[in-house]
């Protein structure tokens, strides 16, 4: 938990806060509120990577399989990767039929949160 | 008979066995911690100075389990027991098992607990010194049809109840005759699935009564006192979330003659330690309800307004001493009121919320007693009552207990886990419980849904995206840094970890 201050017309105002899971956990003004950013980039970014086909990474972690080679078709829904995280393991799907533009990790790459893996075009 | 102890055995959980081994730990007596395997991350382990894993986490397995306790207790060198409240603390079987194996019970004997624990048996004793009994009717083994006969006769509304029961279960409120039958044989089949008996009795019900009860408390030597009234009425479902004392419904010429009778019931079931004696008052007429033999969750009301100390004497009861009270300082002083803290979430009508705590926040003050039974990192799970902690505060007048209460709540912080404490704070800021006149109904009527949300204000909404966006809110699970452009802002920022 942290403290912020802000300084409103003068006045400064104290809260907490804490993320927790990609959701923001706030104490302001008497009231403990959760708040997940609606209109940021991350929301922006996500609807447009479904839009252009992207595959993201859904968290941190390793990637273990590859089915699907750059230049072979895809359809929607089908599985084209597989990664592990905290000793789960995760498909990943693509979103759009089509076919692999790019490739862009190998078996064993670590990947970053919302890491673009695989780009899918037409 | 004295009788010395060095160590003691706790059969529960949570904030209440925190309590008692703080209790413990000022008397100089060793603690060991019964716990289920869950509750490795919990305060009580933690303070415990010894723990004794009693099994798995479902309580039937567990904290309900009599013969796992015993053993816990008997192998990790306990000469005594302390049984908290719910669990087997009410269970004459546990305490005569504690008692054949050479353990002290911390409280009253089998008898007393059997005797009060059947409610018809009880009422007979209420009866014979002369307390007020709601007009009523015992009916085991007869037909539902019969049941609707005697209901007719005592007139509507009226309620059944099991038996053997306690805690809303088994319990059915029947308006009129229409559907009645169905609502007596639903109470039968929930009378026999929880407490194994089906056997139910009719009682008149009150529908704008207050619940109040008084502490007793009979010490080693047998001295009996009373120590006063706490109001119960803010309940849901028979569970009750608010408590107070004293209740500002009582007469002084009542308290005095309520007390009485309660301390008269007390002693003449040769009762020991701490009980309450629970009564339903409408119209200024009082009738008797239950009694619990065992300490209450909401003991820390009378201990907050008489600055008394229930369960270290509880402790000195079972070694047979004197409670260390001079009756002339037995006066209530002030007001004091207790609210439990839910893990439930208020805008979901009230479904538990279940996960790890993160960073919590109790804002010490004069007057404001927190019991906690979970910190940062302790895991809330789904096996146990959701109430996680109890907030207590003590002014000099009820007016000034409930603003110190909602100040006391507007700062305090959970993280991780939802609260009932909007809830809580709705409930302190509404007319009826504010002038002291709500009744058992308070909620049923004025709260039946969930809390509605209101939509963030502009401002908060703009404090939310800027604490986001603040380079010390980023955790590696996030790669969301929103430009500072994005705000509109006429603010600065400043902030530091704590």
């Amino acid at each position: 938990m942290k403290r912020f201050i802000v300084e409103l017309d003068g006045q400064r105002e104290e809260g907490w806060f804490e993320k927790i899971k990609g959701t923001l956990w706030v104490h302001w003004r008497g009231q403990t509120l959760t708040w997940e950013p609606k209109s940021s980039e991350r929301k922006r970014s996500r609807d447009s990577d479904l839009h252009r086909g992207e595959i993201l990474a859904p968290m941190p972690g390793k990637i273990t399989k590859i089915l699907k080679q750059e230049g072979e078709s895809v359809k929607s829904g089908e599985l084209v990767l597989v990664m592990e995280a905290m000793k789960m393991e995760y498909s990943l799907n693509s979103h759009r039929d089509g076919l692999i533009k790019k490739l862009k990790v190998s078996v064993g790459s670590q990947v970053e949160l919302h890491q673009i893996l695989v780009e899918v075009g037409s | 008979m004295k009788r010395a102890f060095r160590k003691i055995a706790i059969a529960n959980r949570g904030e209440v066995a925190v309590r008692i081994i703080r209790a413990a730990q000022e008397l100089g007596l060793e603690t060991v911690l019964l716990h289920s395997e869950v509750d490795v991350g919990s305060r009580a382990y933690r303070m415990a100075d010894d723990r004794y894993c009693i099994g798995p986490a479902p309580a039937p397995e567990s904290y309900l389990h009599i013969e796992r306790n015993i053993q816990g207790a008997l192998a990790s060198g306990a000469q005594a027991l302390h049984p908290g409240f719910g669990f087997l603390s009410e269970n004459a079987q546990f305490a005569k098992r504690c008692l054949d194996e050479g353990l002290i019970f911390v409280g009253p004997s089998p008898q007393s607990i059997s005797l009060m624990g059947d409610k018809v048996e009880a009422k007979k004793r209420v009866a014979k010194i002369g307390i007020p009994l709601l007009p009523g009717v015992e009916c085991p083994t007869a037909s539902p049809d019969k049941i609707l006969e005697h209901a007719k006769e005592i007139g509507f509304p009226v309620m059944v109840k099991a038996r053997a029961g306690g805690g809303g279960r088994g319990m059915k409120i029947l308006q009129s005759p229409q559907g009645a039958l169905e609502l007596i044989e639903s109470a039968a089949r929930e009378a026999l699935h929880s407490f194994g008996s089906s056997d139910l009795f009719l009682e008149r019900y009150l529908d704008h009564a207050k619940h109040i009860e008084f502490q007793i408390f009979v010490d080693g030597v047998g001295q009996a006192f009373h120590l006063f009234d706490r109001e119960c009425t803010v309940q849901r479902r028979h569970q009750k979330i608010i408590e107070e004392g004293p209740s500002v419904a009582l007469s002084e010429e009542l308290r005095q003659e309520m007390g009485e009778q309660a301390r008269n019931l007390a002693q003449s079931v040769g009762y020991k330690g701490a009980g309450t004696i629970e009564f339903l008052l409408q119209d200024d007429q009082y009738y008797f309800l239950e009694m619990n033999t065992r300490l209450q969750v909401e003991h820390p009301v009378t201990e907050e307004i008489l600055g008394v100390d229930l369960v270290k004497e509880q402790f000195r009861t079972a070694m047979g001493e004197p409670a260390l009270w001079n009756p002339i300082f037995l006066k209530p002083r002030g007001h004091a009121i207790e609210c439990r803290i839910y893990a439930e979430d208020p805008y979901q009508n009230g479904i538990p919320s279940t996960g790890v705590l993160h960073g919590t926040l109790w804002p010490d003050g004069p007057g404001r007693r927190f019991e906690v039974g979970f910190e940062e990192g302790d895991l809330i799970s789904s096996y146990y009552d959701p109430m996680i902690a109890k907030v207590i505060v003590r002014d000099e007048t009820r007016a000034r207990a409930i603003e110190k209460m909602k100040t006391t709540l507007a700062q305090t912080v959970l993280f991780g886990i939802k609260t009932n404490i909007d809830y809580l704070q709705a409930i302190l800021s509404h007319p009826e419980f504010v002038d002291g006149s709500m009744t058992t109904q308070f909620l049923e009527r004025n709260f039946p849904n969930a809390l509605k949300r209101e939509p963030l204000d502009s401002k908060t909404s703009q404090v939310a995206q800027m604490v986001w966006n603040l380079p010390s809110a980023s955790s590696s699970n996030s790669s969301s840094q929103a430009s500072s452009s994005d705000i509109p802002s006429p603010w600065s920022t400043f902030w530091r970890g704590v």
